[in-house]
């Protein structure tokens, strides 16, 4: 069995083609991911591949997911890369879905209902499906959702203090994302570490290019994490607001006659660091801009104090910190921003070594605190898709020849 | 003979405090008190200066019933004793000097140049709590928590003497829930519940009023829950464990920002009811090595800080 694997970032689409050997061990044959799709920035678009081991890059207007899915998919067809079926990130599933499912006609019309909950993502992830369909229109396709990964925090932590009737009637309550991540990160570290993941206090920072999230995990379980109901709150992020007072859209409205779309516009697409800098959603654009662009520093600034803030709540949640965890675009390849993250955290076991901080390998697992540190600091590549084949290796078997 | 002001939903409280034997004469000095300064109120505790009072009206946008009120207060009683002291109480102006980085909130400059930031609150309180515990302390306080426990529980990082971080925003609905208020929410539940039907003023009215404590509580005919009942009634243990665990996430969270924690001060009205939820906080804080000796407890009753803040002044 083949596998299509198509893993939607807010600003990128990873793809992966898995392909089965001859017992359970499957091979990428084919990977890459389109960049800054749909960004505004000093730098273009593109997509990478990866296909049996020859790299090109592809310099291509990308402005919207659809388009990027096109591109890939043009590619497969192209050079005749066989597949069975094609495997799909959602980010929230809402009570629609609680686990790995199959896609047909009544999925897609829950996956539609679904919208309104991460009206970044969740349109995103539904072009990706929609383009995939138009080209395979016989092929198998199954959708995961990143909040399971979060079910089982605690009653506790996943309230908001709304009126009883009005948290059952509209579901409100924390479900968090970048499950598969999450998923993986842990168990690579634990692994690592050599410590089984039920003695392990972690917390777990997921810095995308688009969304970031902190998660804290006890015994291998999901006990907290920094997004919400939907992916706005948490993290300030690349355009999303992360943590605001929920009284702002109302006297914006009030005062200012501000329509509620536009608002929600405003903080999803329009805030974060691009909202504070004011010319760019890239980090690095902004840590190169440092003193030459006024609200640069500010940007950056904030972006650690609200990581350092969540960190340290979900040091007193876990009652302790065994391991830190550094993950995705940012999270690997931000060497400044880790150590500005870890500055002043002895407090809670965490020294850097900041030579190995600066030189971590993107590629791969590098532990950066320092040997003395009580606290484990690990920078490590997610690998989300990875995530993405097992779940449907797991609901695939029988179905497929 | 001290009077003071401090208006509240219900209208406008006043005390005599210290009646002097003479009676019937202008009172020595009168207090005011601001919840919300905005950004042009910048000191805790000021005489009022003309120029002042006309910086008052801009910050009646932050909290139109109450800052009406009492401004209106101020002008007709600096018209009836002009030569009393008038003594201006602001609770946001502690934060007034918190770091940008804190007190931004992450949105575009549009909407931050309309003075959208976080103010804070309770300054009063926090300011007056960190100065009486470093005089009690022999050694410098440089990183201190300060918790206020009561139906509007909200905590201030203060380092070396200076506001860091507070868990009140642009409005006191932010942060810890309160009795009535929800807190921190995901701002997309706002959103839910209009294209649901329901007006952006009952979304308001339901956030404000109707949930926190209360909200969880569910009790019939609308009875309030407040922070004594949750605190003191064993049936809602689930709503003191909610409670507590939104406490400590700010604790945590502040004292990561200040890198490590000298000093814990607690205040409350209910001080002595509240031994028990501090004795649980405190516990929590061991394995950071917080010892008896760095916890304090005060007392915080608004009004005696008002009357002794005056009588330094006069």
């Amino acid at each position: 069995m083949n596998v299509l694997v198509f893993n939607c970032g807010s600003s990128s689409l990873t793809f992966k083609v898995y392909e089965q050997g001859s017992s359970e061990i499957f091979l990428v044959v084919l990977s890459g991911k389109a960049h800054r799709v749909g960004v505004k920035g000093s730098e273009s678009s593109f997509v990478e591949y990866n296909y049996r081991g020859n790299i090109s890059k592809d310099v291509v207007n990308i402005p919207n997911h659809r388009k990027a899915a096109n591109l890939v998919l043009k590619f497969v067809k192209e050079n005749n890369i066989e597949i069975d079926c094609i495997g799909h990130r959602f980010v929230h599933g809402g009570q629609y879905f609680q686990k790995t499912s199959m896609l047909g006609k009544e999925e897609l019309k829950k996956l539609e209902a679904c919208i309104p909950l991460a009206p970044i993502h969740n349109p995103i992830s539904l072009a990706v499906i929609d383009e995939s369909t138009a080209f395979y229109p016989d092929l198998p396709q199954y959708v995961t959702f990143d909040s399971a990964f979060h079910s089982t925090i605690p009653e506790h932590a996943f309230t908001y203090a709304l009126p009883k009737n009005i948290i059952n009637k509209f579901g409100f309550r924390k479900y968090g994302f970048h499950g598969l991540s999450y998923s993986y990160v842990s168990k690579e570290v634990s692994y690592y570490l050599g410590v089984s993941k039920e003695k392990l206090k972690i917390i777990a920072c997921h810095l995308g290019t688009g969304g970031s999230s902190v998660v804290a995990i006890k015994n291998g379980k999901s006990i907290d994490t920094s997004m919400g109901y939907s992916p706005l709150p948490g993290l300030m992020m690349s355009t999303r607001s992360g943590d605001v007072d929920p009284m702002l859209s109302i006297y914006l409205m009030a005062m200012y006659a501000y329509k509620s779309d536009e608002i929600m516009d405003l903080f999803n697409k329009k805030s974060g660091l691009l909202g504070v800098s004011g010319f760019s959603s890239d980090i690095r654009d902004i840590i190169k801009d440092f003193g030459e662009k006024e609200n640069a520093q500010l940007a950056f600034d904030m972006y650690v104090h609200r990581l350092k803030k969540y960190i340290g709540s979900y040091v007193m949640s876990l009652g302790g910190l065994d391991a830190l965890i550094f993950t995705d675009d940012i999270g690997v390849k931000n060497w400044l921003l880790r150590e500005k993250v870890c500055e002043n955290m002895q407090w809670c076991g965490i020294s850097l070594n900041k030579e190995t901080n600066k030189n971590a390998n993107i590629q791969e697992l590098t532990l950066i605190s320092a040997e003395n540190s009580k606290t484990k600091v690990v920078s490590i590549p997610t690998d989300e898709e990875k995530s993405i084949l097992h779940e449907g290796i797991k609901l695939m078997k029988g179905r497929v020849k | 003979m001290i009077l003071l002001f401090n208006s509240d939903l219900t209208g406008m409280p006043w005390k005599k405090m210290e009646e002097s034997p003479a009676g019937n004469e202008a009172p020595e000095a009168i207090g005011y008190f601001l919840h919300h300064g905005g950004e042009k109120i910048t000191q805790t505790v000021s005489i009022l200066s003309p120029k002042d009072i006309s910086k008052l009206p801009e910050t009646i946008k932050y909290l139109p019933e109450h800052n009406d009120l009492t401004i209106k207060t101020i002008k007709s009683c600096i018209l009836k004793y002009p030569q009393s002291k008038h003594v201006l109480f602001c609770d946001t102006a502690f934060f007034s000097d918190m770091p940008l980085k804190a007190a931004t909130y992450a949105i575009p400059y549009k909407l931050r140049k309309k003075g959208i930031k976080k103010f804070g609150g309770y300054g009063l309180c926090h300011q007056w709590a960190y100065e009486k515990a470093q005089k009690l302390s022999r050694k410098k306080l440089e990183k201190v928590l300060s918790v206020y426990l009561g139906n509007y529980t909200n905590i201030a990082a203060i380092k070396n003497g200076e506001p860091l971080e507070t868990s009140v925003g642009f409005t006191s609905v932010e942060g810890i829930p309160s009795s009535t208020s929800c807190g921190d929410i995901d701002p997309t539940i706002l959103f839910q519940l209009n294209s649901a039907g329901m007006s952006f003023k009952e979304v308001n009215q339901l956030l404000s009023e109707k949930s926190g404590l209360t909200g969880l509580a569910a009790w019939p005919a609308g009875k309030k829950c407040s922070y004594l009942d949750v605190i003191g009634d064993k049936k809602l243990s689930d709503i003191k464990d909610f409670f507590i665990y939104n406490i400590m996430k700010y604790i945590g969270a502040f004292i990561s920002v200040n890198g490590g924690v000298d000093a814990v001060i607690f205040e409350s009205e209910h001080i002595k009811e509240s031994k028990g939820i501090i004795n649980e906080l405190c516990g929590r804080l061991e394995f950071l090595g917080v010892k008896k000796r760095d916890v304090f407890r005060f007392e915080y009753i608004r009004w005696n800080v008002m009357l002794e803040k005056i009588k330094n002044l006069i």
